[in-house]
């Protein structure tokens, strides 16, 4: 039963309506139970429109196809669109099947073109040829020259930029140089017009007190090696008209700084007084710091004169020299 | 043996159009209400969604079977049936066990008889009617042969835009199975079932489908006027 009802020739009869009524109500009973049964059914009878269209149906079935289907408005629509779209794949299948054997046909059509062609015309070829690795070698010596001469400029253009490179580094450095000898000296400018002023004021106050020249006392201290233990201990007696200490710091340190701080230490480590950003001269007998102080920072008492460097990173080290002062009042 | 030489009665060539209202319906002198519509998708199946799923695939089926069978109201009689069924159903009838499709096809044929009974007394008098008004519309069959071709123009408008959207796989499948040239079509389909690793059966039914979607795109493009 079932062999008989999926067997698609006697469901196209079926279609077509030239089966008897027993197989007919197979068929039916077949399809209605089945969705699988009728969808093959149905694709059955689209496909009836279609042969129909291509012209695949035996007369016979032809005419039964006209009788069953073409008799309705809603297929007749359906086979002119089966008609339709029938005719457009055969077209499109012809177009497809052409394309497919120009395909397969064109790369040998194209070299045998192309022997044939290199064989007919031998004689013709070598001249042509020989004409042709002229040219391709004054092509290739051409090509060879301009790449040789690209890198050459190439090579030159770079040798320029590190000689700019170079150039613009040293202006730099001659500049930050510049900048730092101008600071220096607006720094010791600012400094005299204060010991200036300091001066004047003495010199006022020493007029005042009968015309006697204001005292001013040197002193050159030497660094001690050990500190807290000061053999080489200066003693200073300060007479009662003196107004200024000059001291005269002499380096020992190998290491030169950018500048200098001074700081003046009781023997208890109270810090009496300090100066920053001093810089060290050359004298005759090595490098040096002049200090100016003022005397009344000084009691009775012993002192030690500490010294610090400023390192070129900015911080502040120290430099190793102490220097050991006592102080004493006429 | 009364009802099988009923089955075997030679019925009309092709499809006679009629009219069902004289034809089944008020013959039987019953309306179908919404209780007993609903009584009947209750048989169908107790959930009523799935009733509905249902009753939409046997009508569907029912259709088809009444439009193979010839008949030109394919769609009224499929109603007339479920119409007779449910009328069953309301006169306390128990009409199916495990099986409604066997007792749909039943009820299905004996509508399909009546309608061939019916067609048959009426097919004579259309035939001698269009004869008459065959001789007497040459000017027209002029016209119909004009609006003819313009139609064929629309539809091949229509099926060019619908070959234009559809998808490049779909377009090659459908063109390679109905080419009809070099080899018959059931060793080149059953060689592009092949290539497809699908059997033979599984490419007719997605030929279908592609053929029934070109078919719904080019019906859909004709309805929507010239422009569409």
């Amino acid at each position: 039963m079932k062999d008989k009802a999926d067997n698609e020739k006697l469901l196209i009869r079926y279609l077509l309506g030239s089966l008897p009524e027993e197989q007919q109500m197979q068929v039916e009973g077949g399809f209605l139970s089945d969705d699988q049964r009728f969808e093959r059914l149905l694709a059955l009878e689209n496909e009836l429109f279609y042969d129909y269209a291509q012209n695949k149906l035996s007369p016979d079935e032809r005419e039964l196809f006209e009788k069953r289907f073409l008799s309705s408005e809603q297929n007749r629509k359906r086979a002119m669109i089966a008609s339709a779209l029938a005719h457009k794949m055969s077209e499109s299948a012809s177009v497809e099947t052409a394309e497919q054997r120009i395909a397969d046909r064109e790369p040998q059509r194209f070299w045998r073109s192309l022997k044939s062609y290199f064989v007919a015309q031998s004689a013709a070829l070598r001249v042509s040829l020989a004409a042709l690795a002229i040219v391709s070698l004054a092509l290739i010596w051409l090509v060879i020259g301009i790449v040789r001469l690209r890198n050459e400029y190439n090579h030159f253009r770079a040798g320029r930029a590190v000689q700019a490179d170079r150039l613009r580094q040293q202006a730099q450095q001659d500049r930050a140089r510049a900048d730092e000898l101008s600071l220096k000296l607006e720094r010791e400018t600012d400094e005299n017009s204060i010991l200036r002023q300091e001066l004047s004021k003495m010199r006022a106050q020493s007029e005042g007190q009968g015309g006697r020249p204001p005292s001013v006392i040197s002193l050159v201290l030497s660094p001690s090696i050990v500190r807290d233990q000061a053999p080489g201990m200066k003693n200073l007696y300060l007479p009662p008209g003196a107004r200024l200490l000059k001291l005269l710091l002499k380096l020992k340190g190998e290491v030169e700084y950018k500048s200098y701080q001074a700081i003046l230490l009781t023997v208890e480590g109270a810090e009496k007084w300090s100066r920053d950003k001093l810089h060290a001269k050359r004298t005759g007998s090595g490098r040096s710091i002049e200090l100016w102080l003022p005397t009344k920072t000084f009691s009775p008492g012993d002192y030690e004169l500490r010294l610090k460097g400023h390192a070129s990173d900015g911080t502040l080290e120290e430099t190793g020299d102490y220097y050991y002062l006592s102080v004493r009042r006429k | 043996m009364a009802g099988a030489v009923l089955l075997r009665r030679p019925r009309p060539a092709g499809r006679v159009e009629i009219a069902m209202s004289t034809l089944i319906s008020k013959k039987k002198g019953w309306v179908i209400t919404r209780e007993a519509f609903d009584r009947m998708l209750a048989e169908l199946h107790p959930d009523s969604e799935r009733a509905g799923e249902q009753y939409e695939k046997i009508r569907r089926k029912l259709v088809k079977m009444f439009e193979w069978r010839g008949c030109a109201h394919a769609e009224e009689c499929a109603d007339e049936t479920f119409n007779r069924v449910a009328q069953k159903i309301c006169d306390g009838t128990s009409i199916w066990t495990d099986d409604p499709y066997s007792y749909f096809h039943g009820v299905a044929l004996n509508v399909l008889r009546e309608y061939w009974r019916s067609a048959e007394q009426t097919a004579k008098t259309l035939e001698e009617m269009a004869q008459i008004q065959d001789r007497s519309v040459d000017h027209e069959d002029l016209l119909l042969r004009e609006t003819e071709q313009r139609k064929k123009e629309r539809l091949l408008d229509c099926l060019n835009r619908c070959l234009q959207k559809l998808p490049p796989d779909s377009l090659h499948l459908i063109t390679r199975y109905h080419q009809g040239e070099e080899m018959t079509d059931k060793a080149r389909r059953k060689q592009l079932a092949q290539s497809l690793g699908i059997p033979l059966n599984a490419l007719r039914i997605r030929a279908y489908r592609i053929r029934v979607a070109i078919e719904e795109c080019v019906k859909n493009c004709l309805e929507s006027g010239p422009e569409g």
